[in-house]
């Protein structure tokens, strides 16, 4: 266990975060028993109001999960430091590979949260509460999720000891690897990049569709594009975007690209790549909404809203990510051994 | 739009209230401060330190016996030049010294040491025996500069007095504080050095990949030898510091968690006032999320307010005050203390932990009362 | 007449089924057309302020319907009854309810900022309504500088600024001597010539007894009494 103030912000914050939706979650269990819409009994109106501490309080988890995603990262960078051969964030994850399980679930309950919200959202649009059940269910998920994360973040950083050598990631990504993460950077960069593309086209394709015909399967059909898409996205960053944009024909990192030195080119880029993702999710998992008489119209309304966001942000980061590819000075192409 | 006006109310509404707001500005900008000189006097000595070290031999071979450091033999250094990719060998000879005078340690180096770093020097190092060159620490406690005399007592008990040609500039701190630099052959002879043996060996290695390899055949080949890295000293510090400041951190908390005490107390006992006020505004159309964005930008307002308040405080209490309070207990190592200036920086990383030790804590003791405060019956305002 | 609000049996009860249980209204059934001056009249305790908040959409009744322009308000969560609140409702209370630290202008304009409109247009509003309500050269005042009359005034306006179809007056000259009382009437009436329905609950002779009063009803123990047209 490593004592540094930003391991301490992090896990204290998560453990505050984890608290506050216990307790939201202990609310949420009495709203679901005792919710009766029908009723003009006090007790409804005061559970109508605890709905609020409810979604104040995912709310500003959300916004926690957010920046806490950024703090993880750059705990990771700063600390690599004190690993042997840890170049980077990549190298502090290796030190102890639940690291990895605990961002991957940062990263889930990112996407829970926002999902929550927006469900919250929509609740909050119809006159008659449609999804007050539905969505306190839901929230009985999310918290453990919460808790998981605690849990994998503590275990990761416990597990950290300082004297082990990790390889950098110039070693955990280069293709001689093993390990998934050296899988991924091992993929032949041409067909990577085929597949990345094919799946950006595809996506795009797939809004069409949504916009113009009502049936749910077309935005199924988006949704799990949506979530193609994330996955080969974040596969060609590490495979093949990551070198156009450092340059270099081994380095496969996706955290470096957050620095200065990449112009923080990371922010847009991950931005536009989670911000999309999520809209893209959004048309999908909502549909069964679109059968509450109350919320048919709106969600109409908003899911043309979501489709258009979500063409609009993965284009941006396609664009993004394009840009080095066809203009900048690297050129895979100079390094055959690497393309295939 | 709404968000705006909300903003410009929330912020109309707290300078109403200024003297009630500034005490809890006041105490929540104090702990901030507090933690955050904490993180500004560990960071900057950690930049110091590997700043500093960025100038030390690449590797460093001592001889260990019985567990403890030992002189080395000079004919380690011949084996150790032998092998393939060490670029230069340097027997270094160093000790530290105890002033009873002005009960302080003083580091006692040779001079010509290829590592010392010399921009930082008024004046000349020791260039024939009888010169010594010392740093401004060691400089202030015996009242003496250049020109002067330094006396110090040998291992036979006799007094050796030294003329000081140089002094190291305040600025250049941590390694130069407490040292006395004197000519090879003194210190042999003060020290009582017996002539085949150096306090250690300094190795520069051609590749800089390969010193871990080196540092294994050294090893090998010399199983009482204890071969230290830079990297490794290093991480020592940066782990050091880290933990220290860290300690520091959990101990302060208390602080923290006394002023969500107060924040929740301050936030849960609003006045009649201002219960009325949100009364009111209810009655005339605002709505609970209304209520609650207002309340959310009204901590944004004090959490920012108070952070920046507190991290210029700990600015100007770390890097122009010379962190004056808190040094006895983060550098304590040190009994003679260097009185020197940290450089200033500003390192992003350090202000978002800052904002996420002490925030979140604040938002999580006010949501509760300002819910509260939001379900205000709109009612109560047609009720008096 | 069309009619804008209309009740039907509606009951309100607090601390239902607790020893303190406390029925304020009960049975309430009546309608009120587009223009009407309205006067709620009876003792205090009688329920007409209950009654006025139901109307208001500030809280809801525990049994009965209550139609705010054909629309159902009885079983509205708080948000949108707050919503119909806002755009339909302008209130006057008793004791004016104003913000006394901050300027006439500021508190005007309250029941506007958490809406879209744009602070231009909220403070051209705010100042076309001081004009016609005479106390424009106070809008920068603070609300404790100014008398009695003239945060009466401040308190209208407010009720105004959102262009409200129906006016709410919950006791409005309890506060006022009978010179300010009338001057009261008579900014009503103009409100009511804007075409604006009110909606005045009172026990001052003065202001039932004013010509412009179109009905009466008298309440007593949280029912209805009786209601007297002119």
């Amino acid at each position: 266990m490593i004592l540094h103030p930003g391991i301490l912000a992090l896990t204290c914050g998560t453990a505050l975060v984890l608290l506050m939706m216990i307790y939201a979650s202990a609310l949420a269990v009495k709203i679901v028993l005792r919710w009766d819409f029908s009723s003009s009994s006090e007790e409804q109106l005061v559970l109508e109001r605890k709905s609020y501490l409810v979604s104040t309080i995912v709310n500003y988890a959300l916004g926690f999960e957010v920046l806490s995603l950024f703090l993880f990262i750059f705990t990771l960078d700063e600390i690599h430091s004190l690993f042997v051969g840890a170049m980077c964030a990549t190298g502090s994850l290796n030190a102890n590979p639940i690291g990895w399980y605990a961002l991957y679930a940062k990263i889930v309950a990112f996407f829970a949260a926002a999902l929550w919200i927006a469900l919250n959202y929509l609740d909050g649009k119809a006159e008659d509460f449609p999804l007050v059940k539905t969505k306190f269910r839901w929230l009985l998920l999310l918290t453990p999720l919460i808790g998981l994360e605690l849990y994998l973040q503590v275990a990761y950083f416990l597990g950290l000891h300082p004297e082990i050598i990790t390889s950098c990631c110039g070693s955990l990504f280069s293709s001689a690897g093993n390990g998934i993460a050296a899988e991924l950077a091992g993929l032949p960069a041409k067909s990577m990049m085929v597949a990345f593309y094919a799946a950006g086209v595809l996506f795009l394709l797939g809004a069409l569709p949504c916009l113009r015909r009502p049936s749910a399967s077309f935005r199924y059909l988006f949704t799990l594009l949506a979530a193609l898409f994330f996955t080969l996205a974040i596969a060609a960053i590490v495979s093949f975007i990551s070198l156009y944009i450092y340059e270099l024909p081994t380095h496969h990192c996706p955290f470096d690209i957050f620095q200065k030195n990449y112009h923080f080119i990371g922010y847009p880029l991950y931005l536009c790549l989670f911000g999309g993702t999520l809209f893209g999710l959004m048309p999908g998992l909502f549909q069964g909404i679109k059968r509450i008489p109350s919320l048919k119209q709106e969600m109409e309304r908003m899911e043309k809203k979501w489709v258009l966001l979500a063409v609009l942000l993965i284009s941006s980061f396609i664009l993004i990510v394009s840009w080095p590819i066809l203009f900048g000075h690297f050129k895979l192409a100079d390094y055959p051994s690497f393309i295939f | 739009m709404r968000h705006l006006k909300i903003l410009e109310y929330a912020l109309s509404s707290l300078w109403r209230r200024k003297y009630k707001n500034m005490a809890i500005i006041l105490v929540y900008a104090f702990t901030i401060a507090v933690l955050a000189s904490i993180l500004f006097l560990t960071h900057a000595l950690k930049t110091e330190a590997s700043f500093l070290l960025a100038e030390a031999p690449e590797l460093v071979v001592q001889r260990v016996s019985a567990g403890r450091h030992e002189l080395i033999p000079l004919e380690y250094g011949d084996r150790i030049r032998k092998i393939p990719g060490v670029a230069e060998v340097h027997p270094r000879f160093w000790g530290y010294y105890y002033d009873a005078l002005v009960e302080a340690n003083y580091t006692l180096l040779e001079a010509n040491a290829d590592h010392t770093p010399l921009e930082m020097l008024d004046g000349h190092l020791p260039a024939a025996p009888g010169e010594c060159a010392i740093g401004s620490g060691v400089a202030a406690v015996r009242k003496i500069g250049p020109g002067d005399d330094l006396i110090l007592v040998d291992s036979t008990n006799m007094g050796i007095v030294f003329e000081v040609t140089g002094v190291f500039r305040s600025p250049s701190d941590l390694l130069t504080n407490d040292l006395v630099i004197l000519d090879r052959a003194d210190l042999i002879e003060f020290f009582g050095t017996p002539p085949d043996l150096a306090t250690d060996i300094s190795v520069r290695v051609n590749n800089p990949k390969e010193i871990n390899t080196i540092a294994e055949k050294i090893k090998r080949q010399m199983p009482d030898s204890r071969p230290i890295s830079r990297s490794e000293i290093l991480r020592t510090y940066a782990a050091v510091f880290n933990w220290r400041s860290g300690m520091m951190l959990s101990v302060f908390a208390a602080a923290l968690v006394a002023f969500c005490i107060l924040a929740w107390d301050k936030a849960t006992g609003i006045s009649a006032e201002e219960k009325r006020e949100i009364g009111i505004l209810k009655a005339v159309g605002w709505e609970t999320s209304d209520i609650l964005e207002l309340k959310f930008w009204e901590g944004m307002a004090v959490s920012l307010t108070s952070l920046l308040l507190g991290l210029l405080a700990a600015y100007v209490h770390v890097f122009f005050l010379g962190a004056t309070v808190l040094t006895p207990v983060i550098k304590g190592w040190s009994v003679l203390f260097p009185t020197f200036r940290l450089i200033p920086f500003i390192d992003p990383y350090q202000i978002l932990v800052i904002g996420f030790l002490t925030v979140p804590p604040y938002v999580a003791s006010t949501v509760i009362p300002s819910w509260k405060a939001a379900i205000t019956d709109p009612e109560t305002a047609m009720r008096g | 007449m069309e009619c804008l609000i209309q009740t039907e049996n509606v009951s309100k009860t607090y601390n239902a089924r607790r020893p303190d249980e406390f029925r304020a209204l009960e049975d309430i059934s009546l309608r009120i057309g587009q223009g009407e001056v309205v006067v709620l009249k009876g003792p205090s305790g009688s329920g007409k302020t209950t009654l006025l908040s139901l109307i208001g959409c500030m809280s809801r009744p525990t049994a009965g319907s209550i139609l705010v322009a054909g629309k159902n308000v009885a079983k509205l969560p708080e948000r949108f009854l707050t919503r119909t609140r806002q755009r339909t409702f302008g209130f006057i209370f008793q004791q004016f309810n104003l913000l006394r630290d901050i300027t006439v202008m500021e508190n005007v304009l309250l029941p506007l900022y958490p809406r879209e409109t744009r602070i231009g247009e909220m403070q051209e509003r705010g100042r076309t309504l001081l004009v016609q309500l005479g106390i424009e050269s106070k809008q920068h005042s603070k609300v404790y500088q100014l008398s009695g009359g003239e945060q009466q005034r401040v308190a209208i306006a407010r009720a105004l600024i959102n262009d409200p179809e129906i006016v709410i007056a919950d006791e409005p000259t309890a506060h006022l001597d009978s010179k300010l009382s009338v001057d009261l009437l008579g900014i009503l009436d103009n409100i009511n010539r804007m075409g604006k329905t009110i909606l005045i609950a009172t026990h001052d002779p003065l202001v039932y007894e004013h010509p412009l009063i179109t009905r009466t009803i008298s309440m007593r123990d949280g029912r209805i009494e009786g209601v007297s047209t002119p």
